[in-house]
């Protein structure tokens, strides 16, 4: 099904690769093999929705606003990585750097006011898993990071 | 493209029930603020939300339903809201956006929940 689509997957050691064209159509896909690999880890379904969600968001955010609404102009690289006590999620593009300054909770007026999600993806993303950073690579890219705890079996 | 959010109105008596199907996120602007002027422009006062058939909701589309119910809200307008799986419930509640529409188990509770 995948290669139809166009979504290229690579297993390196420990880690799983997938990259995906920018393109909201494939989002879909993606929350598809994220709670797949989720699952497999052993993490609840709670927890599942959540690492899902948070995905999601940060695919999405990555071409409304790194490739700025350009949809299938570059594409996203994912990355899975399971530790015996993290799962780390990587999410790599090539486009506008944005600065995450400090993730506050939203403001209800300012989507009254500026009809914009007013940073309530990042909000989101925060609230969603146990750790997110966010690095810009001066070599062209930049790196969401998310970390889910996994609880000792 | 295929249609990714359908939006369809009821009406039962004084209450208004948008019935939401797909995914709801960015492509649900327009037919939501479709459907909720032409509520509005039947005098209708009492809306109710129904998520039964949704599959998914982002950032984008909380952001558009928090702008609709809190605009509408001010004008007097009452939401309700129904059909939410538990994790959604979770993140309309962590949003605030229970405050604004209470979540309630089915159309029926809903219905009541306006007495």
């Amino acid at each position: 099904m995948f290669q139809v689509l166009r979504l290229k997957m690579k297993q390196e050691g420990r880690r799983i690769v997938f990259s995906i064209p920018g393109e909201t159509d494939y989002l879909i896909q993606i929350r598809s093999l994220i709670s797949t690999v989720a699952s497999e880890v052993g993490l609840a379904e709670e927890e599942l929705y959540k690492i899902e969600t948070a995905v999601d968001e940060a695919c999405a955010n990555v071409i409304e606003h790194a490739y700025e609404g350009e949809e299938g102009s570059k594409p996203i690289q994912i990355c899975l990585e399971v530790t015996p006590s993290r799962l780390i999620i990587s999410v790599k593009d090539y486009g506008r750097t944005f600065n995450p300054g400090t993730i506050n909770p939203p403001d209800l007026s300012k989507f009254i006011k500026e009809k914009r999600d007013g940073g309530l993806g990042l909000f989101l993303l925060q609230s969603l898993m146990d750790e997110i950073n966010y690095t810009s690579d001066p070599r062209g890219y930049n790196e969401l990071t998310l970390i889910k705890y996994l609880k000792p079996q | 493209m295929d249609e990714k959010v359908k939006v369809d109105v009821r009406k039962l008596e004084d209450v208004a029930i948008i019935d939401m199907k797909g995914d709801v996120t960015s492509l649900a602007d327009v037919p939501l603020h479709g459907a909720m002027e032409s509520v509005v422009g039947e005098g209708i006062k009492k809306v109710i939300f129904n998520f039964t058939d949704v599959s998914y909701i982002n950032s984008s589309g909380i952001a558009i339903l928090i702008g609709i119910v809190t605009s509408y809200n001010a004008k007097g307008i009452n939401f309700k809201v129904y059909g939410l799986t538990p994790h959604f419930k979770k993140i309309f509640g962590m949003i605030g956006l229970t405050q604004y529409a209470p979540i309630l188990k089915s159309e029926e509770e809903a219905l009541k929940n306006f007495a």
